[in-house]
This record gives structure tokens, C-alpha cells and sequence, in this order.
């Protein structure tokens, strides 16, 4: 029953939102100002100020200091944030979650656009959101040669427009084959993309000089090749087929590109192609765990690089069968190239956690700054918004996490987060959470007939079969391989008493 | 294989030059993995597969013996055996080893094939599908380095090949990023599947049109197909260069092709019917192409056309020897020959070799060894791996010999090219260690090294039991594991090939030595063992290894009365463990002197005691056997009769039961000592407990025998540094003995009278028998009889230092008849009156040190009055580190007419089962330890020289 989870999401999401998040709607500008006080502040940049406050007024942080030196406005609503940390928002600089579909089966598709797909009722936003992540790099998937744009987006908010921070941000482009492709073809139809676009765009010079001549009326005066040459500056953006813009912006070095590399063989290819094409000073390098080999390649690129969610290479000898294991940040790290974290999606443990990502950096022995970096700053720069993101400073967005404790901690949590000055989360008032935290009410019962109250849990369940098929009719979300179906009720009654054959042994 | 530095001067300014380097790069441990920019191998035998000093082509590949390679910055700078060397470049000695250039591949699959379902699809190229960071240790092991990468042999034209190194790693620039154009003509790339052109995103102006179905589906469309792609690209091109009004549509697979085509890319056209041969040898000359030729399974009927053609060949060879791409031929009268004929092909252009499709890249030159079963001679074969494949791929100026100016790429094999047995050890790669087979067997923690396995062969293999003619060993973990006239060859073995006049010998045994013992002297009795002393083997132990004697059979020089044990030990090791070839190997007991009469009463008596000893082992095994049966519950009732046990039989007046009190006076104690003893007699046996000074009076436990008269008690004192005291008395009248107590090395004198006749009740516990849950208990362990178990049970010998014919005489039925054991006599100077009843006793004789007496007045060779008499004989050194001396010390007794086969059995074989350690050395058999000798002619002639000598497998160098 793939609908199951969304469906509910969406219920209790909404149910979310009418209670406490119906006081500050999101993607709105912040109405009053806020001081976030007493705090332990990790700013990633810069000195951490052990007593502190930070001022968030109209979205972006006006004031951060000590407590005692930072003046509050009168207006402002102060949170006491006493033996709290507050820490920048995380930010996720590559998924393809939260989409509907994360790829399309055309392997170039240039012209698509993940606004266009953004799921905004996904559990993965309001999941983001609690984990602290208040910035999302949403982008097409790795099956594909080059994919949509993608776009950056708050884990909040009722429509894409609404949760958008930057659109446009960057193309998808994949060195690693896709589906039922090899690398021969992979290439080949890559490098076809960028030819045929300059043909065309030669095609299309000659076409405008013709075109300007006539308007002067002159006669035709060059032979083709010449007026090709000549009526470069004559093509504007309307005369390009719009299924050609992004890539024609992406070769003139107008367009980042998020280039996808699986394996270490894919990591010259993909330098290669973007520096023959254009768009290697706006590129990001996603790398695969056996990109660690690639290193040096990648480091005299000197782009930015984004790490797998998977933090160990694990590969044997082909002749001893030795296991050989390498935990890749580690490697990177050692060769002073600076890298972004990902989180695995779907993932019930650790690794959905940022944070968790980061402290197994500082545990492999990389400096925490090292780490925190690789989760707020590096990130804000691999998706172009280090200006807005990344960092408590001022002049940046107010998008600020009020953790229980230390970030790189286990058992810390997110308290409260804000989104451009705007309060988007209190754990305090977060109704899945308590449901999810809290004793199972007939676990706590004996058996007996069902009372009113069982039915209140119960309902969503049966309301969900009235409308089920009805919303993700032919939706293969391919990527979001997380179980879907209901966890089996238990039993009333806690455990099934013994069968007289089965001796005393419980077997369950 | 070992290195050596010619100076270390230019070593630390290496050192600090390289130091310097990585500072500057700023990168460390990227240095380290880099070469060094100089070195040198000096290998057994090179085949440089380079023209010789004639020139010219297809002579005879230059095999260059004790060569040095010098390479130079990834390059060969030289070759030859007398060149000059810089000082400071290292030398790596390999003088087993053959060394040849890398293969190179002319097909293979490494790209796999192109996914598309273009039938012409020249666009693709097979380098985009190289993956220069992967693993390829077992290519590498096959000895391949370069390798053609093939787009796919699935389609019409699959796209463009790509010549690459093989480990290399990942820096290296391929060697030809875009090589030809590969036409596949027959059945393989026929009805390609239909082709979908996808327009997107669709519209009413961008309509799905219906799939394009592609040729060829038959040979009637392959050379339609092909003209017509030729031709479209020419007007393409055309169109283009003349800058025409109307640039043609852009089309990336015409586009590919027309580059390819004015780029004089070349065609590599797959044909293996004589029908597409000659189509496509017709097509070329149409237009106007050079093309290479692959497949080429019918290419023996149209050779003549070929040959002039002067086409370069890569020709398939159909050999199928791992499992599972063999094709079902079936019933077709019309399929392909199996078995083509490449005698008249090769003479043409270049000729290499490829595998079927399916077979692994690393057994390329098994296919090449097969290519002379369908005609090539072996130079052909050679050459159709090496230069004449890289000939057809265009790169002879970088690979496929072993010349000046060449790539280092380079193998280190264990035999000659081609041959089954042959494995790779070693791969350069541009100078590079790329593949290292002794590197495969890095240890895991806390596990030793494990050498790789050895094989020595030579033109004579004598294994002690049986002589083979090139024979040859195989030694793995430093055990034998076959011996013979051939043995298994594993994979990445080290082959040591001493030629046709050398001889294999199993290790020289020194029957009786000292070797470890550092010039200790005292008296040992049997509960010391050498083999415990034994640390590391040093400087000594070398030099008796060089001699060839891998084996020694320490024993203490001064035997205490009840035997010494003897433990035989390697003469070479890395710690105790390897040393030690057998802790118990016999026991030698000196009857040197002795009583003719006393001497087989003391042989007796230690048998027997030794039995009593055994039984209660036995006994004890039995009854934990038991106990492991039934459980700890239902344990067996105890046996009838314990040690512990008092036996129920009426205390009659014996002359020893009671209790004694006497004093202990002399020795080192400066006052007399009052003890007291308990005793109870059983028979010959005596039990009790004495009361001392040593214990402060506290009661230890006796055991001992009464015998005539005579008493021989034993203190059990667990904790005594100095070994059990031993009380050896007489009842030289009624109720009074006297006799002395010896601890270690000081003797007491002991003097006691009974003073009561009861028998005693003994106090001591001793904890025995079964514990409480009818476990049964071992009986108390006595290092000093444990040898003896080991005797009774025939894993160790006894042998006896004889010098009197009387005493042999006397000694001999009581071992073969009595309590037949296991053993040998020692010395045995005066044996003669006695040869035939030792020949009788089926024993052998460990010769002493002399080889020539003087007896009766005549000088008596007694090796040769033994070894006539049928007696085997063993040689001893009697000495430490003079052991060395031990195999011309033989050589001398063939000289004074001892049989030349006799001694090298007394030096191996004889010796070995004489001391029960035949099992482990002495003998080429598996099972046994690895100690090998190689002599260069004959062993014990005078002039023949040990060339080598191998322990547990590894290599002894002086």
C-alpha cells in the first residue's frame, strides 16, 4: 500500500500546521523581530561565543555576540535559549528526495525542472526539518546523461514556489551511465548534446546574419562559414528553441552543473567534458565512494565535492580476496580538499542524520571544524548561496537551529529551528514525534472491547482505504525504497499465552 | 630475490632529494608509490623478443643469459650482460628467473561491448569504457600489460578500439586513445535490433515515428550497408569542408565516421568466413583501406591472397580450457573449422593471436602455445604475444621487446615462456612493480609470512629411496609435497631449474652433535631437552648449513646414567618453532664401559620403569576415555588397581616395609640431618614418604624399586629447581641401609635403620585417581620417563654408546626380544666378533668420529666392515659447529671403500630412521620437511660443489 505513509503524512501534516505552525506561515516574511539569547553559539565561522545572542530581523541576522554586548530590539520576541547551542541550519547540497519521480527515461532532458515534481506533503520535508536541515538542494536523480534543473528549497511550505530559497540552481549531468547504458554510450551521447547544440547554434548565427542583412538590406556578402562566425553576437535568447537554453547557458559558464561520478574512472571524463564545454569553473563534483582513488584528479580540479552517504569503500583483491576498507572523507581530508556531507535517504539510523555524518568524520580523526563545515559552509558553497547560508553571521539568513546540546552529539536534538527569523519547528509541539516517542495506548491496556478512544488512533488507518489509488496512480518512486507497509498490529493482550504442545519456551 | 645497494652515499642523497621532492608537492605518500627513476634486474635468462644482430625479421628472439636490464625512468636504457651499471643504481638479483617483455593483447573484452542498438555506430569508443583505476592483478598475473580494447564484436561497426597499458595506474595516457574502426562482418552482427529515435519533448511537430529497422539481417546487406555509410560520410564530409550554403543536419555517428575516415583512422575488420575474408579484402582495395584482419578462422584457404595482401592478423586460436564458452557446434555441415591452419598465414603481414570470446585475459598465452598445434612455431607464437601483436596495433615503438628506448614493461616468469607450468612471478610495468606474487601472500595479523611455493629441478633427483632423471621437488609452507619425475607446478611458484648435471639431495643429518649447546657440558639426564635451550639460530648454525647439513641431532656431551635425550634440530630457522624438527628424537643412553653383566640389567630396569610409567598413562587415557563416553555422572567404577592405591595383600615382614629414620651427612650441608622414611614394598615397588631438612620435616612422596637388595627410592619435589632428589641405598644387613641421596650435582651420604615393621600409614595425599565428580586425574608427569612413553610407543629411539663386544652381545636380546624398542648403536668401536648379530638385530650404526682404527695392528675402516656386513651405517660430528666437516668426513669414507650410495645414506636416510625422524627429514617425501641440496655433479665427490641449500623451503645463504 505505497500510499499509506503519504497519505498520513499529509493528515497529520496538515493537522501539524493548523496547530503550531499556523502562527508563522511559512514563506512569509518574519513580522516580528527575534532574539535568540543565552546560547551557546557556533557560528562555523569565526570564534564560538559561549554565552550569546543572535538578533534575526526581516529574514536575516542583524546582531550575533555576546549576550551582554548585543542589543535587543524593543520589539523583538527573545527566546531564552539557556544552556542550548545554536547552530546554522543544516544544509543538504544534493538529493533527489522529495521528489515525485526522481528521473526521467530521456537521457537528455535539459529542459525539465524540478519545481515541476517538488512533492511539498512528503514525509522527507517535514523528516529534514526535525533533523535540522533547513535548506535542501533538490535535484533530479543519477539515472539520466544530463538531467533537469534543480533548485534550492526550505523544508517547508505548501506549494515549490513557497518553499523556494534559489531556483534554477544548477544542471544535473551524469558520467556514471544510466539505466541500460554503458560508459561507450554514456559518452557518446553526451558528448552528441554539446555538439549538436553548437551546430545548432551555428545553424542559428547563420540564420540571424541572413536575417540582419535582409533587415538592412543588403545583399548577402560571406561565404557561410563566415557568416556563422559573424552572427554569434547577433543570436539572442529568444531565437534559442527553449529546450536548448539551459544547456546553451550552461557552455557559455552562466549555469552551475552538479556532475555525477560514480566510480573513479568517471572523475577525468567528467573534468574533461566540462572544461571542453564550458561549465567547469560552475561545476560541483558528486562523487562515489571509489572516487577516493580519483583524488589527486579532483583536487587539481579544485571544484567543490560532494561526498556519498556511504562513508566507507569497501573492495577485495581479485586473486586473495582480501578486504581492503577506506573511509573516504578520511582520504580526502588527508589531501586537503574540502568536501560536503550527504545523508543517506531512507536510511532508519545514523546515517539520515547530518550531524551523525559529521561526528563519524571527527571520530575517523578529521578536525571537527573540519566536519561542521562539511554540513553547513562547504554545502552553502557547493549549491552558491555561502552568502545566505552556511554560517551565523551577520548579515545572513536567520536560519538558526536550537539544539539541546553539541551538533556532533548523539543524543542531541533540534529544539527549535527557525527559518529566516521564522519559528518553523518546536519539538515541544511536534505531534508525530510525541506519537511516535509515546507508549502505544493498547499496549498500556488490557484486553477488553474497543472504547471510544481506541478509535481516534485508529481512524486515519480506515479513512486511508476510502481514498486509496486516487493520488499516486503510476507514481514509481524508484528511489524511495523505504517499507510501506502498515507495522502489524499487536495483539491485545501482549503475549499470546503458550500452546500446551509448545513447553515453556516463548517463541516470539 | 634480494636487492643490493652499491652505495649508500648516493642512497641518503636519494633519500633526501626524494625528501625534498615531496616537500615541494606537498602531497606525502605520493611519492612513495613512484619508482625509482634508476634500476637494474639481473635476471637467469631473457628472451628480449628484439631482431638480433642480423636484423632481420622473424629471426630467431635473442635469449641473452645472466642479463642485466637496465631501465631508466620507466624506460629500458639497456640490455645485455656485459653492460655497465652506474654505482648507485640498485640491482635486483632474480638468477632463477626468465624474463620476456609484457604481452600484448591484439583483442580482448575489457571495454565488454557497446549497449546501443546502432549498427553503424562508429561514434562509440571503447577507451571511454576503460576503467584505468580497477584491480587488474589477475590480468596482470596472466602476464598481459598491453591490451587492444575491443568496442564489441555484436554490431556492424561498433565504434572505435583503444590500445592500453595494464596496470599502469591511473595517470597513464592511453597508448592509442582511438585506434581503428571495427567492422564486424558474419552472423555475429547480424539483425541489429530496430531503432527507436526518440524526439523530445514530443509534439505535433516532433512525432513519434515508428522504429528504423537496420541492416544487415544477411551477408547480402553487410557491404551494402557498409558502402552506403561510407559513402553518406564522404558527402558529409564534403559538404562540410566546402562550406556549402546548406550544412547538412548534424548526425554524430557520420560525423564520427567522417573523421575517422579523413583522419586515416584504418579499419579493423572481424571476418572469419573465407567468404566475408575475401569480400572485405576486395572492399578495402575498393577503398583504398589498410585494414587489419581478426578472426581469420578460414584464413588458411584464402593464405595466398592474404599474404599479399601483407595485412597485419590478429587470429583467433580455438582453444577452450576454462569452462563455459565453448560453443555446440551441432550438425551443420556448414559451420566453422575448429582447427585452423596458420602455417600458411604466417610469412604476410604481422601476425598475433586472440582468445575465443569469453576466455580470460590471463591465459592469453596458453592460447598462444596452442597457436603451434595449428602451425606456428614457437618463435611465431612468441612473437604473435609480444612484438608482432604490438606490430598490428601500431605501439611496436613502445612495447612487445625488451630493447633500448622501449617501455620498462617487463615479466619475471619461474620457466620458459609458453611452457604449461610457467606462472608469472613478477610484472613492470613502465618500470613499475605491478604484479608481485610473493606480495599476494602478505600475512594477516598474527600470522607468519608463507613463502611461495618452490619447485627445484634438476637432471638428477635423489630422493633417499629412488633416483629420478629431471626430476624435480615441490615444496610448499616449507613441506614437501610431491617428489618425482614430475611434479605440479601451482600458479606464481618459484622455479629453481639447476640444470641438466646437477643433483638434488634431501639435508644432511649430523646423527650426533652439539650444535646449540655453546660448549655447555654438564650432565644431562632425560628430562632436559637441547631443544629447549635452542634461541635463534646464529652464526654456527650457518656455517654448518652451507656445508649442507640441514639436520643435527643434539645431545648432551656427558649423558647422565638413566639417557639423555637427543633432539634433532634444523640448522636454520627464524625462532624455535622452525629450529625444532623433533623435541624427542632418541634417547642415548651411555653404556660406554660398562659391566657386560650390569649393562642389560640397567636396560631392563629402565624399561621397565619406563612401562610402569606408561601404564599409568594408559590407564589414566583409558579411563578418560571413558569418563568422555559416559559422562561425567556415569563415570566408570575406579580401575581395580591405582598407584595410589595400598593393595589389599597381607603386609608380610619384607625386608623394607616400615618406617626408617637415619641421617644425612656430607655433601655441601655442614651438619648431619636427621630424616625419616616411610616405605611400603609391593613387589619390586617401593611407595612412601620422607621427612627431611630440605622440606622442613614436611613429608614428600618416594617412589621407588627394591631389587636385590638393592633400593632406589625417587623424592617427588614439584617445586625443586634442582630436579627430584634420588636416593640410591643397599640393605647391607637386616633393617639398615645405607647408600647415597643425590640432588643435581652434590651427593649425600644416607644411613638409616628400620624402627618399626608395620606398615606405615602414609600422610602424603597424593592427588591422583579421580576427583569427586569421577573425573579421572593424570598421574603426575615425570619429564624425566616421558621420553621413554615416547620410546615404547616407537616415536623416538634409543641409542646406545657401546664400545665392548661383550656388552653389545649382552645388550642386544633384551631390545629385540625382551622389550623390543626402536634402536641404534653408538660408536660400537669393537663390534667386529659382533657384526652378524647386529646385522641380525635389523639396527644401524652410528659410525664414530675416527674413520680409521688401529686394531689388532691393522688399520680397521669400521664403516666399511658394517656397511659390507649389511649393517646401515650414520655419520656424527660429535661437535658443535664441526659438523661441517661431516659430508667430507662421508666423502672420506667412500674414498677408504665405503659404497658412495651407503654414505649418502648414512648421511640422510639411515641416519633419519635410525634416530625415528624420517618422517620429517632425510627422505624427499611429502610430508616432510623442505631441506633440499643442490650439487652441481655428484655429492661426495670431492669436486662437485653444493651449490644451494634450502631449508623448510627457504633459502640458506652463507
Amino acid at each position: 500500500m505505497p500510499g499509506n505513509r503519504r497519505r498520513r503524512a499529509l493528515h497529520l501534516g496538515l493537522a501539524a500546521a493548523a496547530t503550531c505552525w499556523a502562527l508563522a506561515p511559512a514563506g512569509t516574511a518574519q513580522a516580528q523581530p527575534v532574539v535568540l539569547k543565552n546560547g551557546r553559539i557556533i557560528p562555523v565561522v569565526g570564534e564560538e561565543v559561549r554565552k550569546g545572542s543572535i538578533v534575526i530581523k526581516g529574514g536575516r541576522i542583524t546582531a550575533i555576540g555576546p549576550a551582554d554586548k548585543v542589543e535587543e530590539p524593543f520589539d523583538a520576541k527573545v527566546y531564552d535559549c539557556t544552556g542550548k547551542v545554536l547552530f546554522p541550519g543544516m544544509i543538504d547540497a544534493h538529493t533527489a528526495g522529495g521528489l515525485d519521480v526522481p528521473n526521467e527515461s530521456a537521457p537528455i532532458t535539459p529542459f525539465l525542472n524540478v519545481a515541476d515534481a517538488i512533492d511539498p506533503s512528503q514525509m522527507f520535508f517535514e523528516d529534514s526539518l526535525r533533523d535540522g536541515v533547513t535548506a535542501i538542494h533538490v535535484m533530479q536523480g543519477e539515472n539520466t546523461a544530463i538531467g533537469g534543473l534543480s533548485r534550492v528549497v526550505r523544508p517547508i511550505g505548501m506549494t515549490p514556489a513557497e518553499m523556494t530559497i534559489a531556483p534554477d540552481t544548477a544542471l544535473k549531468i551524469c558520467i556514471t551511465p544510466k539505466s541500460g547504458f554503458d560508459r561507450m554510450m554514456q559518452m557518446a551521447t553526451l558528448r552528441e548534446a554539446f555538439r549538436k547544440l553548437a551546430d545548432d547554434m551555428e545553424q542559428l548565427a547563420e540564420k540571424r546574419y541572413e536575417e540582419k542583412l535582409k533587415e538592412d538590406g543588403k545583399p548577402l556578402d560571406v561565404p557561410p562559414d563566415e557568416a556563422r562566425k559573424r552572427g554569434k553576437e547577433l543570436v539572442r535568447m529568444e531565437d534559442v528553441p527553449e529546450k536548448d537554453r539551459t544547456l546553451l547557458l550552461l557552455t557559455q559558464g552562466k549555469m552551475a552543473s552538479f556532475i555525477y561520478c560514480r566510480n573513479a574512472m568517471d572523475v577525468a571524463p567528467a573534468i574533461k567534458l566540462a572544461k571542453e564545454n564550458g561549465f567547469f569553473d560552475r561545476c560541483v563534483l558528486v562523487v562515489g565512494t571509489e572516487c577516493y582513488k580519483a583524488v589527486d584528479e579532483i583536487k587539481k580540479a579544485g571544484r567543490p565535492v560532494v561526498l556519498d552517504a556511504e562513508l566507507y569503500h569497501r573492495e577485495t583483491h581479485p586473486i586473495t580476496g582480501e578486504e581492503k576498507k577506506t573511509f573516504v572523507p578520511g582520504v580526502f581530508d588527508k589531501a586537503g580538499v574540502p568536501f560536503v556531507l550527504q545523508r543517506q535517504r531512507g536510511a532508519s539510523l545514523g546515517e539520515r542524520y547530518l550531524w551523525y555524518q559529521a561526528a563519524r568524520c571527527v571520530r575517523e580523526g578529521i578536525s571537527r571544524q573540519k566536519a561542521v563545515e562539511a554540513i553547513t559552509l562547504n554545502a552553502a558553497r557547493a549549491v552558491g548561496l555561502e552568502k545566505r547560508l552556511g554560517s551565523l553571521e551577520t548579515g545572513k539568513d536567520g536560519s538558526v537551529l536550537v539544539l539541546s546540546g553539541d551538533p556532533l552529539d548523539v543524543q542531541t536534538w533540534v529544539e527549535q529551528g527557525f527559518i529566516e527569523g521564522v519559528l518553523v519547528y518546536e519539538r515541544d509541539k511536534d505531534i508525530r514525534l510525541k506519537e511516535l516517542l509515546s507508549t502505544p495506548k493498547e499496549e498500556l491496556k488490557g484486553p477488553g472491547p474497543t472504547r471510544p478512544a481506541d478509535e481516534e488512533t485508529s481512524r486515519p488507518a480506515s479513512g486511508e482505504d476510502e481514498d486509496e489509488g486516487d493520488r499516486r496512480v503510476g507514481g514509481n518512486d524508484d528511489e524511495d525504497d523505504a517499507p510501506r507497509s502498515p507495522p502489524e498490529r499487536r495483539r491485545p493482550g501482549g503475549r499470546r499465552p503458550p500452546r500446551p504442545d509448545e513447553g515453556g519456551d516463548d517463541d516470539e | 630475490m634480494t636487492s643490493r645497494r652499491a652505495s649508500t652515499i648516493s642512497r641518503s642523497t636519494a633519500a633526501v632529494l626524494a625528501g625534498l621532492i615531496a616537500a615541494a608537492a606537498g602531497v606525502a605518500g605520493a611519492v612513495a608509490d613512484e619508482p625509482p627513476a634508476a634500476f637494474a634486474l639481473r635476471v637467469g635468462t631473457v628472451y628480449t623478443m628484439a631482431p638480433g644482430e642480423a636484423g632481420s625479421k622473424g629471426s630467431t628472439p635473442v635469449v641473452i643469459s645472466n642479463c642485466l636490464i637496465l631501465i631508466e625512468n620507466g624506460r629500458i636504457s639497456a640490455v645485455g650482460s656485459n653492460i655497465e651499471v652506474p654505482s648507485f643504481v640498485d640491482v635486483i638479483d632474480l638468477p632463477d628467473a626468465v624474463a620476456m617483455p609484457g604481452l600484448v593483447a591484439a583483442d580482448s573484452s575489457i571495454a565488454g561491448r557497446n549497449a546501443s542498438e546502432d549498427s553503424v555506430g562508429p561514434r562509440y569508443r571503447a577507451v571511454d569504457a576503460f576503467n584505468p583505476f580497477a584491480d587488474y592483478s589477475r590480468v596482470l598475473a596472466g602476464g598481459v600489460t598491453t591490451a587492444y580494447l575491443n568496442p564489441g564484436r555484436h554490431r556492424l561497426m561498433s565504434g572505435r578500439g583503444a590500445v592500453v597499458k595494464l596496470g599502469a595506474g591511473p595517470g597513464a595516457p592511453p597508448l592509442v586513445e582511438a585506434e581503428r574502426l571495427v567492422i564486424n562482418l558474419g552472423e555475429g552482427a547480424f539483425n541489429p535490433p530496430p531503432k527507436q529515435n526518440w524526439l523530445i519533448p514530443p509534439s505535433s511537430d516532433n512525432v513519434i515515428i515508428p522504429a528504423t529497422v537496420q541492416r544487415p539481417s544477411s551477408r547480402l546487406g553487410q557491404f551494402l550497408q557498409l558502402r552506403e555509410s561510407f559513402d553518406a560520410a564522404r558527402a558529409y564530409a564534403e559538404r562540410l569542408r566546402a562550406g556549402a550554403a546548406e550544412k547538412p543536419e548534424y548526425d554524430d555517428n557520420l560525423d564520427a565516421l567522417a573523421a575517422a575516415l579523413a583522419g586515416q583512422a584504418g579499419v579493423r575488420i572481424n571476418a572469419d568466413r573465407a567468404t566475408d575474408i575475401e569480400q572485405a579484402l576486395a572492399f578495402c582495395r575498393e577503398r583504398k583501406l589498410k585494414p587489419v584482419l581478426a578472426g581469420l578462422r578460414e584464413g588458411h584457404r584464402l593464405a595466398r591472397l592474404i599474404r599479399e595482401a601483407g595485412a597485419p592478423m590478429v587470429v583467433e586460436i580455438p582453444i577452450y580450457p576454462t569452462a563455459g564458452n565453448v560453443p555446440n557446434l551441432g550438425l551443420n555441415p556448414d559451420q566453422l573449422e575448429d582447427r585452423p591452419g596458420l602455417s600458411g598465414l604466417a610469412g604476410g603481414g604481422p601476425l598475433a593471436v586472440r582468445q575465443p570470446e569469453g576466455a580470460p585475459l590471463a591465459e592469453l598465452s596458453m592460447h598462444a602455445a596452442a597457436a603451434m598445434r595449428y602451425g606456428l612455431t614457437r618463435e611465431q607464437a612468441l612473437r604473435a604475444i609480444t612484438i608482432d601483436a604490438a606490430e598490428v596495433l601500431g605501439v611496436a615503438k613502445r612495447v612487445g621487446s625488451i630493447a633500448p628506448g622501449k617501455d620498462a614493461d617487463l615479466l619475471i616468469l619461474n620457466g620458459e615462456p609458453l611452457a604449461v607450468t610457467t606462472h608469472v612471478r613478477r610484472v613492470y610495468v613502465n618500470g613499475r612493480l605491478a604484479f608481485d606474487a610473493d606480495g599476494l601472500t602478505r600475512p594477516k595479523p598474527r600470522e607468519k609470512a608463507r613463502p611461495a611455493p618452490l619447485v627445484v629441478k634438476a637432471g638428477t633427483v635423489w630422493t633417499g629411496d629412488a633416483t629420478f632423471q629431471n626430476g624435480a621437488v615441490l615444496i610448499e609452507d616449507g613441506r614437501i609435497v610431491a617428489a618425482g619425475q614430475t611434479v605440479p607446478v601451482p600458479p606464481r611458484a618459484r622455479v629453481v631449474d639447476a640444470g641438466p648435471r646437477a643433483v638434488i639431495t634431501p639435508g644432511f643429518i649430523d646423527a650426533r652433535g652439539h650444535l646449540g649447546l655453546e660448549g655447555d657440558r654438564t650432565r644431562a639426564e632425560a628430562d632436559l631437552s637441547p631443544a629447549k635451550a635452542l634461541a635463534r639460530a646464529e652464526s654456527d648454525f650457518a656455517r654448518v648449513a652451507a656445508a649442507g647439513v640441514t639436520t643435527v641431532m643434539t645431545a648432551s656431551y656427558t649423558p647422565g646414567t638413566r639417557g639423555a635425550r637427543v633432539s634433532a634440530i634444523h640448522t636454520a630457522g627464524a625462532d624455535r618453532s622452525e629450529l625444532v624438527v623433533k623435541e624427542t628424537a632418541a634417547i642415548l643412553l651411555p653404556l660406554r664401559g660398562s659391566d657386560p653383566t650390569a649393562a642389560p640389567n640397567l636396560l631392563r630396569e629402565t624399561i621397565r620403569a619406563a612401562k610402569t610409567y606408561d601404564e599409568a598413562w594408559k590407564k589414566y587415557e583409558k579411563a578418560l576415555e571413558e569418563y568422555k563416553a559416559k559422562g561425567p555422572q556415569a563415570a566408570a567404577p575406579p580401575p581395580e588397581s591405582k598407584p595410589d592405591e595400598v593393595t589389599e595383600e597381607k603386609p608380610k615382614a619384607d625386608p623394607i616395609t616400615g618406617t626408617w629414620e637415619g641421617k644425612i651427612s656430607g655433601g655441601p650441608i655442614p651438619e648431619p640431618q636427621d630424616f625419616r622414611l616411610k616405605m611400603k614394598l609391593s613387589g619390586e615397588q617401593v611407595t612412601g614418604s620422607v621427612g627431611t631438612f630440605m622440606r622442613g620435616g614436611e613429608e614428600a612422596e618416594v617412589t621407588g624399586t627394591f631389587r636385590d637388595g638393592h633400593l632406589s627410592l625417587e623424592m617427588v619435589l614439584p617445586d625443586s629447581p634442582f630436579g627430584n632428589p634420588k636416593i640410591e641405598a643397599d640393605i647391607d644387613r637386616e633393617d639398615h641401609l645405607t647408600g647415597q641421596l643425590r640432588i643435581a650435582q652434590f651427593a649425600f651420604d644416607v644411613e638409616a635403620s628400620r624402627i618399626e615393621k608395620e606398615a606405615p600409614e602414609i600422610k602424603v595425599t597424593i592427588r591422583r585417581g579421580k576427583k569427586k565428580d569421577g573425573k579421572p586425574e593424570a598421574p603426575k608427569r615425570n619429564e624425566a620417563l616421558e621420553p621413554y612413553r615416547a620410546l615404547l610407543a616407537g616415536r623416538a629411539a634409543l641409542v646406545l654408546d657401546v664400545d665392548h663386544p661383550a656388552v653389545i652381545e649382552a645388550i642386544l636380546p633384551v631390545l629385540t626380544k625382551e622389550s623390543p624398542v626402536p634402536f641404534a648403536l653408538l660408536n660400537a668401536e669393537g663390534a667386529g666378533p659382533v657384526m652378524s648379530q647386529i646385522a641380525g638385530a635389523k639396527t644401524g650404526v652410528i659410525l664414530p668420529v675416527d674413520a680409521v682404527r688401529r686394531i689388532a695392528g691393522r688399520d680397521t675402516v669400521q664403516a666399511v666392515e658394517m656397511s659390507r656386513a649389511g649393517v646401515p651405517v650414520a655419520f656424527q660430528s660429535d661437535a658443535e659447529d664441526g659438523a661441517r666437516a661431516l659430508p667430507d668426513r662421508a666423502a672420506y669414507a667412500v674414498r677408504l671403500g665405503l659404497d658412495a650410495t651407503a654414505a649418502l645414506r648414512g648421511l640422510t636416510v639411515d641416519a633419519a630412521r635410525m634416530l625415528k625422524c624420517d618422517d620429517q627429514v632425510g627422505v624427499l617425501r611429502p610430508g616432510a620437511r623442505g631441506d633440499v641440496l643442490i650439487f652441481n655433479g655428484p655429492p661426495l665427490e670431492p669436486g662437485t660443489r653444493l651449490e644451494r641449500v634450502f631449508i623448510d623451503g627457504q633459502e640458506v645463504r652463507p
